[in-house]
């Protein structure tokens, strides 16, 4: 059972706070979808309209077809989970997960099959007699998700959920999170403000921005073709250059244009369209160096750029702070921004 | 028709029932707290005849000689005892937080006595020791007791653990690091306390001075007892109102009354939010450095105090044991028999406040519990639970003596004239007054507020994502506070009933102008005997109600240990 959602025209204002201003979304059945955004940008109001936990100043919610604008948390079958676990610390695990189907005329053995059956699916059968004090903070997150499904929701609501967990444990959590979700075809809503939890994870990712929608898309799409500066920046990273280096250098001639620092080739020998520079400052990054070119032009200033270098390539071509090195653009590559 | 059903479909039995409890308290409070103190202030403004009066009342009041100086001894007593229990209780915390000192929990326990014992006991006990015939007065230590002198030293002893309790929290919320700095530094002993120490308390410290003024300012069982001539207010409102029938007079009286405490109410709302602030997560905790001279000083220092005190619980014991002092020092046990007393029936009376305690602490913890429960855990009604909250805490700011007064106004009418208007409301509670239960009414307003704010602190410790999990469930809230919140809560539960049972039990500022021949409890008759020259009875009664307090205590203690214990 998997539901659309969707969100039409919904403003929320507390008191002379505007959290949401006139958002519009469409959720397809089945997708992961994730609200993406800097802190304050009203991605959680969001996700507390959607649950019920709040009610929208103005605008409609629907759940399917229905609308549901108003109706209360526990009439909209969704389930939920939070950055704290929020699992219930005087009762065992078992008993965390029955706790929604205990409430339902349910045959205590089908209690019994449902409930062992999802200790199956997040591999820990052999914990569930444990207190959520006795497990590990990724252990209580798997428990949550658990008892979050028990209850056969229509769709998933999930609050910064790996935000509290070790480096390590949230990686390992992801892909447990998305295999599960894509098995059920689950409509699924994540809140979350990092960027590469949205990345690996969401169908698609709705990027907000001082309570509205920036753009919303693939991540590809988002990371390749950012709509708007604020994307752009928001999301991996990137060199601006303002729009009248831009026109001197021809890189476009409308406004602002950018290019991530992974697209910028470096090399030793002048091609046709490249620029001369010189490298200020080489930092090793692990996978590849953050190498930093000024490009000294007297007509209409220096153009700094941060150019990302494989490793490898960077190993191999042993470039020195103060060098010389010409720059390539890729035209394909460059972002143009009106 | 659709419309409707809509809007149904948006109101679940949940809410109703949410509705229910949150107006239910509400209605309590405004009920039995905001209607008596409404009417205390429309009295104030009228004269006997009901008609109005603006400020001739008060004026009268302040141009009387006798009123005067009952306010300027009120004062009197309140500055002094303040100083002398708050530096004791300044000595004492610091002793025992900051000093070397052996059997801290049972310094602390001793400390602590006082509050399981009607404030008469202190009288009596005081009596014994300095009284005409006292013990100490025939060794030959005389001092004045009837009058100031008695009063200040029992107020210093009631206030004394108040301010304790005060202080050991804002002690024990001290950054060791700051002391290292200090000491790399080499910053002297000195030093170091007043700039360190002393600013750290300030908080504290403002609040057990205002709390201590309050206490002394307000109560009526020391000044009753060894009060003799000299005059006070929380005296002078009970002769107004229970002496001369004069309402009017006594609720100018008890509007004077509020001031401190409603001054020492917003100083506390103030204080106790930059306390909260002033103590961050990443504090470490302060150690103790051994010093032998200070240590020792601190140990002998809270050797007297612990030594005084038991003295004091141990002559109001001596004094229930024996048959007449000073002529029959013959041991016996003839006091404890409360059958017969000048005031009656003591079993009667006994029985009654025991029961009414047990009565105040079940509703009372229920009523309180829900209240918070309602305020904490619920984002519906925003309006009304800041409002509800407003009138939880607001008991804080009434004394004792108000309540009573208050209470007394609005039961004893049979019927309220509405102002300007010919009409009048019959009373529907006229019909409790005179029994026990507008006693039990009067305990769960007066005490209301310390337990609320233990319910708040304890639902404020648990994830409130709890109930949107359960929301999201479709498990009914009420399922998940039966079986998730309570729980969490057990320990906090305990203690609001026992300050409620233990306050309930011993306290007399607000029974006494409730009082009923009819429905006798034992602190009121604990007074009336006293005052008939029954002394022995009534310290063997003073005696039984702190034995079970005390009892009732340890039965928390053992709970509660047993509890943190098995977690």
């Amino acid at each position: 059972m998997s539901v659309s959602l969707k969100v039409s025209d919904v403003s929320k204002v507390f008191e002379k706070n505007v959290a949401l201003n006139n958002v519009n979304l469409e959720i397809q059945a089945g997708e992961f979808v994730c609200l993406l955004g800097p802190s304050g940008c009203g991605k959680s109001t969001l996700l507390r309209l959607i649950a019920g936990l709040d009610r929208p100043t103005s605008g409609q919610i629907y759940i399917g077809n229905r609308e549901v604008t108003n109706l209360p948390p526990s009439r909209r079958n969704f389930g939920i989970m939070f950055q704290s676990y929020a699992l219930f610390p005087n009762l065992t695990a078992y008993e965390n997960v029955a706790y929604g189907l205990r409430n339902k005329r349910m045959k205590k053995s089908d209690i019994d099959a449902r409930v062992n059956r999802l200790f199956d699916m997040i591999r820990l059968s052999h914990a569930k007699n444990r207190l959520p004090a006795q497990m590990s903070g990724g252990e209580q997150q798997r428990v949550a998700l658990a008892r979050a499904l028990a209850t056969e929701p229509d769709f998933l609501l999930l609050d910064e959920p790996l935000s509290a967990l070790d480096a390590k444990v949230r990686l390992s959590l992801r892909k447990e999170i998305c295999n599960i979700q894509k098995e059920m075809k689950l409509t699924t809503i994540m809140v979350t403000h990092d960027q590469d939890e949205a990345l690996t994870m969401a169908d698609r990712i709705v990027v907000m921005n001082k309570s509205v929608i920036m753009q919303s898309g693939t991540p590809e799409e988002i990371y390749e073709h950012p709509e708007n500066p604020f994307v752009a920046d928001f999301i991996g990273s990137i060199n601006f250059i303002d729009a009248e280096k831009s026109k001197t250098y021809g890189l476009g001639d409308k406004g602002q244009t950018a290019i991530r620092p992974e697209k910028i080739v470096l090399s030793r020998k002048e091609s046709g369209s490249s620029l001369r520079g010189e490298i200020t400052d080489i930092e090793f990054r692990g996978f590849y160096d953050r190498v930093t070119v000024v490009i000294t032009n007297c007509l209409c200033g220096d153009i700094t750029l941060a150019v990302d270098v494989p490793f490898q390539t960077a190993k191999y071509m042993d470039f020195h702070v103060h060098e010389s090195v010409y720059v390539n653009l890729p035209k394909e590559e460059v972002l143009a921004f009106e | 028709m659709s419309m409707i059903r809509e809007k149904l479909e948006q109101i679940t039995r949940e809410d109703i029932m949410r509705f229910v409890a949150l107006y239910s308290v509400a209605a309590f409070l405004v009920l039995f707290l905001v209607c008596p103190l409404c009417i205390l202030f429309a009295k104030a403004f009228q004269y006997k005849d009901g008609s109005f009066a603006g400020f001739t009342q008060f004026i009268k009041y302040f141009s009387s000689n006798a009123m005067v100086y009952s306010i300027s001894n009120t004062f009197f007593i309140a500055i002094v005892s303040t100083i002398i229990a708050v530096t004791l209780a300044f000595l004492f915390a610091y002793s025992l937080s900051r000093k070397n000192v052996p059997m801290k929990e049972f310094f602390r326990y001793v400390g602590m006595v006082p509050l399981f014992a009607p404030t008469m006991l202190l009288g009596i006990a005081l009596i014994y020791l300095f009284g005409n015939k006292g013990m100490l007065t025939t060794l030959g230590i005389q001092i004045p007791l009837y009058g100031k002198v008695g009063i200040i030293i029992a107020e210093s002893i009631y206030c004394f653990p108040v301010a304790t309790t005060i202080l050991m929290v804002a002690f024990s919320a001290a950054d060791n690091r700051l002391y290292e700095a200090a000491d790399t530094m080499g910053t002297s002993a000195l030093r170091k306390m007043l700039t360190i120490t002393i600013p750290n308390v300030k908080y504290g410290l403002i609040s057990a001075i205002f709390v201590a003024f309050t206490y002394s300012f307000t109560d009526f069982g020391a000044p009753s007892v060894v009060g003799g001539n000299f005059n006070v207010l929380a005296t002078d409102v009970y002769k107004q109102v229970v002496g001369q029938q004069n309402f009017n007079m006594g609720a100018v009286v008890g509007i004077i009354l509020l001031f401190p405490a409603v001054l020492s109410f917003v100083v506390d709302r103030i204080t106790s939010q930059k306390q909260s602030a002033a103590i961050s997560a990443k504090s470490v905790p302060y150690q103790i450095k051994p010093h032998k001279i200070t240590d020792f000083v601190a140990t002998v220092f809270c050797s007297i105090v612990a030594i005084a005190m038991i003295l004091f619980f141990a002559v109001a014991l001596f004094a229930s044991l024996i048959k007449l002092w000073p002529y029959n020092l013959t041991l016996t046990l003839s006091n404890y028999d409360l059958s017969h007393v000048s005031a009656g029936n003591g079993v009667i009376g006994f029985r009654n406040s025991v029961l009414i305690s047990l009565m105040t602490a079940f509703l009372g913890t229920i009523l309180t519990f829900v209240g918070a429960y309602m305020i904490e855990k619920n984002y519906r009604f925003p309006l009304s639970r800041k409002i509800t909250y407003f009138l939880s805490i607001m008991p804080l700011a009434i004394p004792g003596t108000v309540v009573g007064l208050s209470f007394i106004l609005f039961f004893n009418a049979s019927a309220f004239q509405i102002p300007f208007t010919d009409y009048s409301i019959i009373n529907p509670f006229h019909s409790i007054y005179g029994t026990i239960w507008i006693i039990m009414l009067a305990n769960m307003v007066h005490f209301y507020s310390v337990p609320f704010s233990t319910a708040t602190t304890a639902l404020k410790r648990i994830d409130r994502e709890f109930e949107t999990v359960s929301e999201s469930l479709n498990v009914p809230f009420y399922k998940t506070l039966w079986r998730v919140t309570l729980p969490m809560c057990f320990p906090a539960i305990c203690e609001m009933w026992v300050y409620f049972f233990v306050n309930s039990l011993v306290t007399i500022s607000a029974v006494v102008f409730l009082y009923f021949p009819t429905a006798p409890i034992a602190s009121v008759m604990i007074v009336s005997m006293q005052g008939a020259g029954q002394t022995a009875p009534a310290a063997a009664m003073c005696m039984v109600l702190l034995f079970i307090n005390l009892g009732v205590r340890l039965i928390y203690e053992i709970i509660h240990r047993r509890q943190s214990h098995g977690i």
